[in-house]
């Protein structure tokens, strides 16, 4: 029993970053139908960004923000100059334009900062357990679950109760149509990649507490697994992206712990041939392409 | 920006929205050319045509959603030819769609949020109460999601949320397709109540014989050039017009 809550609140934990990566990639892509390969480069910005706070002794409640902020500019940077004028360009162009944006920023970060991976000397607390009976749980995996569901419940509020969140929602119905109601289209735009860079900021605070070390192509498995997480739970569909991260951070847990030891090498495989099965009896996913925010 | 040769003699412009040589093009097609056309406050004017002939395309060039390439789009005088759509509905123009295009997976109300974007805050619950008054059924329904509402519901949800902005003019896009007779019949009643509280639109249909009961004047396009315009034209010569039975005129006071 003791065995089994540790490995739900690991699969919470591991769940909590996916969704929040898949969600991130899900709310650009019901906008502007773009899947953004360079959203990893959000979390690895957001790497450098603790990495070299943390070496110049800044305190850990500013490094927490700014690795956020940092993911957010990032990725307002990136709409301004890569992604905007190609808005309405065809869907390939864009999707490889995400990919050269992404190579882009790999490689400029190989020449400026170097290709050896950079330990970030996180916080000792992090690394410290609840002990609760026989049961210990870490805390980052508690502040890493609690955290993000306080964030859903944010963004669930923002879209819901506010003018920009009601026009997000609308924009992914329908963009010329959101247009027509006066609303500016890069508002809009720019507000959902900022939203997505930020949940990559936060993602990467969770992801390198786990394994703190950075290097420029750190941000790459993450996104794998969010991309994953949203094609599973329906891409475009934010609810189903958020569910998608909790059922591909179960399934990884789950099989961690099952799995014989030879075989847990291989659990991206196992993941990546369930993904492709459950894709065959349900190409659109668990909730569907294109049902987007109607249930948030 | 204001031209003095679209101003009267007291400096007020002479028409509320006036297309001048107005041509627009999808890609490398141009869909619509030279078009001339004026609506004055208060009026309805309607701008009929077959399928094809360019009128959605003459109310997205004037709302800024289709390429312009010729010509000019002037509104209370003011030259509106390059404004972003969000830039001209802010200036007083607002678009229903054709096909209605509410927001399906959004609540009734929250299609009137959006309408209303634009006001400043303290405005917004009078036009709600305005735009409730003359269509209760989107204050009894405000919960209710927009796509579960009968086509005829959606088009009264549409209408709302349009003037939810509380637009000078009003431009409706094929307002009867794809709706029962009955519907229809209701759907003009209420631009007829519209035009009653003074709203000036410009209606774009196919039905040529409702929009005719309605309209002060009509333009009629036939691919991409207006081939007649007047307050008297007869229903029979302008679907003549549409067979290509008969041959251009002006008429009337247009």
């Amino acid at each position: 029993m003791r065995e089994v809550i540790q490995q739900v609140v690991n699969g919470l934990s591991v769940g909590s970053i996916y969704a929040l990566v898949a969600l991130g990639v899900a709310i650009v892509f019901s906008i502007l139908n773009l899947v953004n390969f360079a959203h990893g480069e959000f979390i690895t910005a957001a790497g450098y960004t603790m990495f070299y706070l943390a070496a110049g002794d800044v305190p850990w409640v500013l490094i927490f923000p700014s690795a956020i902020i940092a993911g957010a500019l990032v990725a307002a940077i990136l709409e301004r100059v890569a992604f905007r004028p190609l808005r309405g360009a065809a869907i390939a162009t864009q999707l490889l334009a995400s990919f050269a944006v992404s190579f882009a920023i790999e490689n400029a970060l190989q020449l400026s900062v170097g290709a050896r991976p950079k330990a970030i000397d996180y916080p000792s607390w992090t690394q410290t357990t609840l002990h609760l009976g026989s049961i210990d749980i870490q805390w980052l995996d508690i502040t890493t679950f609690v955290t993000t569901m306080a964030v859903l419940a944010l963004i669930m509020w923002y879209l819901r109760h506010t003018t920009t969140g009601l026009a997000m929602r609308a924009a992914a119905d329908d963009f010329a149509t959101t247009r027509l109601m006066g609303i500016p289209a890069n508002r809009v735009v720019v507000v959902a990649f900022l939203i997505s860079g930020a949940l990559a900021g936060l993602a990467a605070i969770f992801y390198f507490g786990n394994s703190p070390v950075v290097s420029p192509t750190s941000g790459f498995d993450p996104l794998l697994k969010g991309f994953i997480a949203a094609v599973i739970g329906g891409l475009g569909s934010l609810p189903g992206a958020v569910f998608g991260g909790f059922l591909l951070g179960g399934l990884e847990v789950a099989m961690d712990a099952t799995l014989p030891a030879g075989l847990t090498g291989s659990i991206d495989a196992f993941i990546f041939a369930l993904l492709i099965i459950a894709l065959l009896f349900r190409p659109s996913g668990i909730f569907g392409v294109k049902t987007a925010f109607s249930r948030v | 920006m204001v031209e003095p040769s679209a101003a009267s003699a007291e400096g007020e412009p002479e028409h509320l929205l006036e297309l001048q040589g107005l041509s627009a093009r999808y890609g490398s097609l141009v869909a619509i050319r030279e078009v001339e056309m004026t609506v004055d406050a208060g009026e309805v004017v309607t701008l009929l045509g077959a399928n094809g002939a360019g009128k959605s395309t003459t109310l997205g060039a004037i709302v800024g959603l289709v390429t312009k390439c010729g010509g000019k789009v002037r509104f209370e005088g003011r030259d509106i030819s390059r404004l972003s759509t969000e830039a001209v509905v802010a200036s007083g123009i607002t678009l229903v769609p054709e096909g209605r295009r509410i927001f399906a997976n959004l609540s009734v109300e929250d299609n009137l949020r959006l309408g209303g974007a634009t006001l400043p805050a303290g405005e917004y619950a009078a036009a709600r109460d305005e735009v409730v008054d003359l269509f209760p059924l989107v204050g009894n329904r405000s919960r209710t999601l927009a796509g579960l509402l009968s086509g005829g519901e959606q088009q009264q949800v549409a209408i709302a949320r349009a003037l939810m902005s509380r637009p000078k003019l009003l431009l409706l896009d094929e307002p009867s397709l794809g709706l029962a007779p009955v519907i229809v019949a209701a759907v003009f009643e209420l631009i007829a109540q519209l035009k009653s509280r003074g709203i000036t639109m410009l209606l774009v249909e196919q039905n040529v014989e409702r929009a005719m009961e309605i309209a002060d004047r009509a333009y009629v396009l036939s691919t991409g050039h207006i081939t007649m315009a007047g307050d008297q034209l007869s229903v029979a010569e302008i679907e003549d017009t549409y067979l290509g039975l008969t041959s251009s005129r002006s008429g009337d006071d247009a």
